[in-house]
C-alpha cells in the first residue's frame, strides 16, 4: 500500500484543566498521561496447553505526573494548590488540539484524581518549575472530538 | 526591543566597560580597523526553547562575548571581567515586553590569540527570557 502521509498531531495547544467548571492550569509543559492498567488473575488449568492463561478482572488506578512553569497568579495553579491542601477528589480534563479534520473541538480525556504531591524545583540557574502527582480514581474517559 | 537590543543597551550603560572600550560593542565580528580596539563583540551561538502547551515558554539563548585587545592580555581580561559583571544576573522587562529572567555564566573563560596577535578573551552566558505576551 503506498504511503499517504502520517495523520499524527502535535501536542502543543493541549490544555489540562481542573475543577467541576474546568479552569485551565497555565503553562503546563509535560503530561505523561498514564491511564489505568488492567489487572489479571491466572486461569491456567490442567486443560491449558503450553501457554498460561489469564483473565482481566479490574483496572488499577493510574499515576500521572505533570510538570509546569510556576506562575504565581495563575488561577488553575491556584486551584491545584487548594486541592492539594484539602486532599479532595478533583475533576480534570486533558483537551487535545483539533486535528486537521476536526472543526469544533479535539479529543478530550476526563477523569477524577487526588493530588498526591505538589513539588517545586527552585534553582539559581533555571526557571521555577513544579511537578504535580495525580492518583486517578475511577475511569479515564475518552470523548472523541468532531 | 529584542533581547539583543536590551543586551547592547546594558553593556553600553556599564561604566566599568565604557572606561575600557567606550561604546565599541560590535555584533558577531569586530571591525578590521585598529582604531576600533580595544573593543568587545557578542554573538548568539545557540540555545533552546522549553515550550509549555499554551505559550512560547522560556527561551534560553547562549551568547558568546569576547574582550579584544591588541595591546595586552591583561587589557582583554579586564574587558571580559567587566562584561561578566554587567551581564551576570541580568533581569529586566524590556520596552516591548520581552522579559529577561536570568543570565548565568556557563563558560567563565577561554583565551585565544589571533593570527594578527589580538588577545581574545571569551566568556559565555545563558540568557533566559520570555517573549512579549
Amino acid at each position: 500500500m503506498p504511503y499517504s502521509g502520517s495523520k499524527a498531531q502535535a501536542g502543543r495547544g493541549s490544555t489540562l484543566s481542573i475543577g467541576a467548571t474546568p479552569t485551565e492550569i497555565g503553562e503546563v509543559s509535560d503530561v505523561p498521561f498514564n491511564r489505568p492498567e488492567w489487572d489479571f488473575v491466572e486461569t491456567t488449568n490442567f486443560d491449558s496447553t503450553i501457554d498460561a492463561e489469564v483473565l482481566t478482572v479490574i483496572r488499577k488506578v493510574a499515576t500521572i505526573d505533570f510538570t509546569f512553569n510556576r506562575v504565581s497568579s495563575d488561577a488553575g495553579q491556584t486551584a491545584v494548590e487548594t486541592a492539594y491542601q484539602s486532599g479532595a477528589l478533583s475533576s480534570f480534563v486533558l483537551q487535545l488540539p483539533k486535528t486537521s479534520t476536526q472543526t469544533t473541538a479535539g479529543d478530550k480525556y476526563t477523569f477524577s484524581a487526588y493530588i498526591v504531591a505538589s513539588n517545586l524545583k527552585v534553582s539559581p540557574k533555571d526557571k521555577v518549575a513544579g511537578t504535580v502527582r495525580l492518583q486517578t480514581s475511577g475511569p479515564v474517559t475518552l470523548t472523541v472530538g468532531s | 526591543m529584542q533581547m539583543q537590543e536590551g543586551l547592547v543597551a546594558l553593556l553600553k550603560a556599564s561604566s566599568a566597560l565604557t572606561a575600557l572600550i567606550g561604546t565599541r560593542v560590535f555584533a558577531v565580528e569586530a571591525p578590521p580597523d585598529l582604531a576600533d580596539y580595544p573593543c568587545m563583540t557578542y554573538a548568539l551561538v545557540g540555545g533552546s526553547s522549553d515550550l509549555p502547551f499554551d505559550n512560547s515558554g522560556v527561551t534560553r539563548q547562549r551568547v558568546e562575548f569576547n574582550g579584544l585587545s591588541f595591546k595586552s592580555y591583561d587589557e582583554a581580561t579586564k574587558i571580559r571581567a567587566a562584561i561578566a559583571a554587567a551581564v551576570d544576573g541580568w533581569t529586566q522587562k524590556l520596552t516591548d515586553g520581552t522579559n529577561i529572567l536570568n543570565s548565568v555564566s556557563l563558560n567563565p573563560g577561554t583565551d585565544f590569540v589571533t593570527e594578527q596577535r589580538c588577545f581574545r578573551c571569551l566568556i559565555e552566558f545563558y540568557i533566559d527570557y520570555t517573549l512579549p505576551s
